[in-house]
């Protein structure tokens, strides 16, 4: 079944009659040139026909039916007699019978699935009758616990914030009664964490406030404010359910948004599971034959050590992962939060392009990993005791434990990286005061390249060419950052120093790789912002880049050492279902453009395959949200 | 033309009809293909495709005459020649006219068949084991295996949680010669001696299928 060319279906209310008439466009501005102000627009796109749909597919009197969500292989065998069209609604697949009895096979048969279904009895394009099934209910429980919680006594900054929470889940839960299981489970997860944080807030003297809980609440609403209109825009009733994507207002984008949520599935089954936060915690228990990792050489084996593959999550329960909400949006691209996880809206049409691809969200997935890891490093700085206890550390030059004398060996690479930066000769005198100066200032760029080197050897799979290409592409996204490229050159090549630690120039292999795949890609992209790059590597490799680096291996080191493991990385790299040989081609069976249902498992590597193209597309964005949506299949 | 299949190499597909039984007048309905002959004393059916156009590296000019063997079970048919290659072209070509909704590969569950045996020792020993090594990206990508058990070999047991199989060759644990290779995405092949080793391919099949490493990906209409 081959995906062909995008069209779009256009929907207008009739005053006279008081109606609904819905048509076929072949390209965007053709429906602009008369829009009215009742109007909604979305693609749809051809399935094994290559020629467009022409405007007189809806004449006379047709069926048009929506049936979702579904993979369209499943109704293959509906093709004989039915046209077949497919959208990124949640209700997918469009046909158009040539018989009523073929339409009411092909109902039946929805009903028989447990599929959505909406059905349109056309006149020359005018809906004269709509048919659709209905919704299920949400739980009991989950309304009973909404219930419960909106008529809690809420300090009044709260109060807001609960009565939009509260029918927005209940809204979503309910309408979402045809997703997977999985993610109405995930959708419950949400809300029990969201119950939990507002309760605990009324009942304790802890750290959480009513504006920090109200930070956390304002972001699940938006998220989940987002999803929601996305997601069940266009389901029924189609006509009453607008999407304020208004590209996609008529169907939504209900497959994009199924997608994105089985990749950020996939990272939670592998990534999250994995617990690498808690075991990185646990190196707190190793006490003994500790090295001193200032001095300890690079060749020793202390270094290669699957330090945290070796420290089983411990048989205690841990909390359980709160799933973020998955969601499109323009103004905040790509980006993570303790509940939220977001991609740009432009991914819907153009993710088949590297510019674009959803692999940018494994840089953010790392943020959130990194930034818990990150809390157990730091000391507490607000307490008295823990800024004289580190004080002492760097005094000591021996950590006490294994997590003590990693965070040693990042406090004296703090230290370094501000001598490098403030050109200062002599050693800094620290005390109390500046301690805490120190560590704030350069909190983010210790963030920065932990997250980097993260991203690189975990999602990268330590292909330099790749990971150079993909940061550099996405950086070129982003309007005005020519103040960032030294920063951004520094922590590319720390990235890439991370698999050269060992050699003896290490630093300079990092930079000629970072510098060979700059050049490709300026000479395939004319990118202002790389050539700024290299320009930068050549003229001040010596006088700043190489004293940066070399003051950020510490960190490097810590990333490279106690933040990978190959356990962890088997999990998420492998795939059974990758064939090919065991050179660098390898891959999937799937077809580009074919909406073969072929099972894949792993879909960060089905997007390092098929998000390569030169030029975005909306119809090969449309299969890659297909074959996330549908082909996913769980561990 | 040659109505002897045996001291052939042999590698295919392993396919499936969505819909239906596959018959012998399919495969007989595929242009320039005709039915040679049952393969003596198995249910094995022996085809031979006439080509005007080499389907593999050919050193004299056309036509070309390759064997395709065939076994069928139902909705399965495991289709092979002396090529991969000319299965794929059939599969492209031919079948695709044939066969609406078209044949699909059935997966097999190499790593999970592999891990099997490598922890509860079978009937089947593995000969022959290529594996992919994700944890270390591009500095080391892929390991092959060779041997008579590698499953009693250490080294390979303790290195299992690394390892992703994609593809494996099959012995009888009692000894001979390896009876049959195995790939991720549904790939076959084997050396037939004898038309003895077909049988022998034919239990080991009945083996993966009753363990549960023969994935279908077809829905019901």
């Amino acid at each position: 079944m081959k995906l062909e060319r995008q069209s779009f279906l256009v929907l207008e209310r009739l005053a006279k009659p008081s109606a609904h008439k819905v048509h076929i466009v072949q390209t965007l501005s053709e429906a602009l040139l008369d829009w009215k102000p009742s109007m909604r627009i979305s693609p749809i796109f051809a399935v094994d026909r290559p020629h467009a749909p022409s405007t007189s597919a809806l004449r006379g009197r047709r069926r048009l039916l929506f049936i979702g969500p579904v993979h369209p292989d499943a109704l293959r065998w509906a093709q004989r007699n039915s046209r077949l069209f497919v959208s990124l609604g949640l209700l997918n697949v469009l046909l158009l019978p040539n018989s009523r009895a073929e339409a009411a096979k092909l109902l039946k048969w929805a009903k028989e699935k447990g599929l959505l279904y909406e059905a349109w009895d056309l006149e020359n394009g005018v809906v004269k009758k709509a048919v659709f099934s209905e919704a299920g209910a949400a739980p009991a429980e989950l309304l009973k616990g909404l219930a419960n919680l909106s008529s809690m006594a809420l300090p009044p900054e709260l109060s807001d914030a609960v009565g939009e929470y509260c029918p927005l889940m209940a809204c979503t839960v309910s309408r979402g009664s045809s997703f997977p299981s999985a993610m109405l489970q995930d959708l419950r997860q949400i809300d029990n964490y969201v119950v939990e944080t507002v309760r605990e807030l009324k009942g304790s003297a802890g750290e959480n406030t009513p504006y920090r809980v109200l930070g956390q609440l304002l972001s699940v609403n938006a998220g989940l404010s987002r999803f929601s209109s996305q997601t069940f825009a266009g389901t029924s009733p189609i006509m009453e359910t607008e999407c304020h994507f208004w590209s996609n207002s008529l169907l939504g984008i209900g497959v994009a948004t199924l997608g994105l949520w089985h990749l950020n599935s996939f990272l939670e089954q592998t990534l999250g599971k994995a617990r690498i936060p808690e075991r990185f915690a646990r190196l707190a228990e190793i006490r003994q034959d500790v090295p001193d990792l200032t001095t300890l050489s690079i060749n020793d084996p202390f270094w290669t050590a699957d330090h945290l593959g070796r420290l089983e999550p411990l048989a205690r329960e841990y909390e359980p992962l709160i799933p973020p909400l998955t969601y499109f949006s323009g103004r905040d691209g790509f980006k993570s939060t303790a509940t939220t996880l977001s991609a740009p809206l432009a991914c819907v049409s153009s993710c088949n392009s590297p510019r674009w691809s959803l692999l940018t969200l494994t840089h953010e997935v790392s943020h959130t990993i990194v930034r818990s890891v990150v809390s157990e490093l730091y000391p507490n700085l607000g307490e008295h005791r823990e800024r004289l206890e580190t004080l002492d550390l760097i005094e000591r030059k021996q950590g006490r434990s294994l997590l003590e004398e990693i965070r040693r060996l990042l406090l004296v690479s703090i230290v370094r990286m501000d001598d490098v930066y403030s050109k200062r000769d002599g050693a800094l005198e620290i005390d109390e005061e500046s301690l805490v100066g120190l560590i704030e200032h350069w909190q983010r760029e210790i963030e920065e390249i932990l997250v980097h080197v993260f991203d690189f050897l975990y999602f990268y799979g330590k292909d330099v060419d790749r990971y150079v290409s993909g940061i550099w592409t996405s950086w070129g996204t982003i309007p005005n950052i020519n103040n960032r490229i030294r920063d951004y050159v520094i922590r590319s090549i720390c990235a890439v120093l991370s698999i050269h630690l060992r050699r003896p120039s290490g630093e300079e292999s990092a930079r000629d790789q970072v510098y060979r795949t700059l050049t490709r890609i300026f000479t395939e992209t004319n990118d202002e912002y790389v050539k700024k790059a290299m320009v930068y590597i050549e003229k001040h490799w010596e006088d700043e880049i190489r004293d940066r680096v070399l003051a950020h291996k510490g960190v490097v080191k810590i990333a490279r050492t106690f933040l990978f493991s190959d356990a962890v990385a088997t999990a998420l790299r492998g795939d059974p279902e990758i064939s090919g040989k065991a050179g660098k081609k390898e891959g999937y069976t799937l077809r580009a453009g074919y909406l073969d249902l072929r099972h894949i498992r792993n879909p960060l590597r089905f997007l390092e395959q098929y998000t390569t193209s030169k030029v975005a597309s909306a119809t090969a964005s449309a299969w890659i949200f297909y074959v996330l949506a549908f082909c996913v299949q769980g561990r | 033309m040659k109505t002897d299949v045996t001291n052939l190499y042999f590698s295919g597909l392993l396919l499936e009809s969505p819909l239906r039984t596959v018959q012998r007048a399919d495969l007989e309905k595929v242009r320039n293909v005709s039915f040679v002959e049952v393969v003596h004393g198995t249910n094995w059916e022996h085809f031979s495709l006439k080509s005007e156009q080499a389907l593999r590296p050919e050193d004299r000019p056309g036509p070309y005459d390759y064997p395709i063997i065939c076994r069928r079970s139902g909705s399965r048919v495991l289709v092979l020649s002396v090529t991969r290659q000319i299965v794929e072209h059939l599969l492209q070509h031919d079948f695709e006219s044939i066969f609406s909704p078209q044949l699909r590969r059935v997966s097999i569950a190499v790593d999970g068949l592999v891990k099997g045996i490598a922890n509860k020792p079978t009937a089947y020993a593995l000969s022959f084991a290529h594996a992919r090594v994700p944890a270390f990206g591009n500095s080391l990508r892929a390991i092959s295996f060779y041997g008579d058990d590698l499953a009693e070999a250490s080294l390979f047991r303790g290195q299992l949680d690394l390892m992703v199989f994609f593809t494996c060759g099959l012995r009888e644990a009692a000894g001979a010669t390896e009876i049959v290779r195995l790939g991720g995405d549904g790939a076959i092949s084997f050396f037939m001696g004898t038309s003895h080793r077909v049988l022998e391919v034919e239990r080991a099949l009945s083996f993966l299928r009753h363990e549960g490493y023969l994935t279908s990906e077809i829905w019901a209409a």
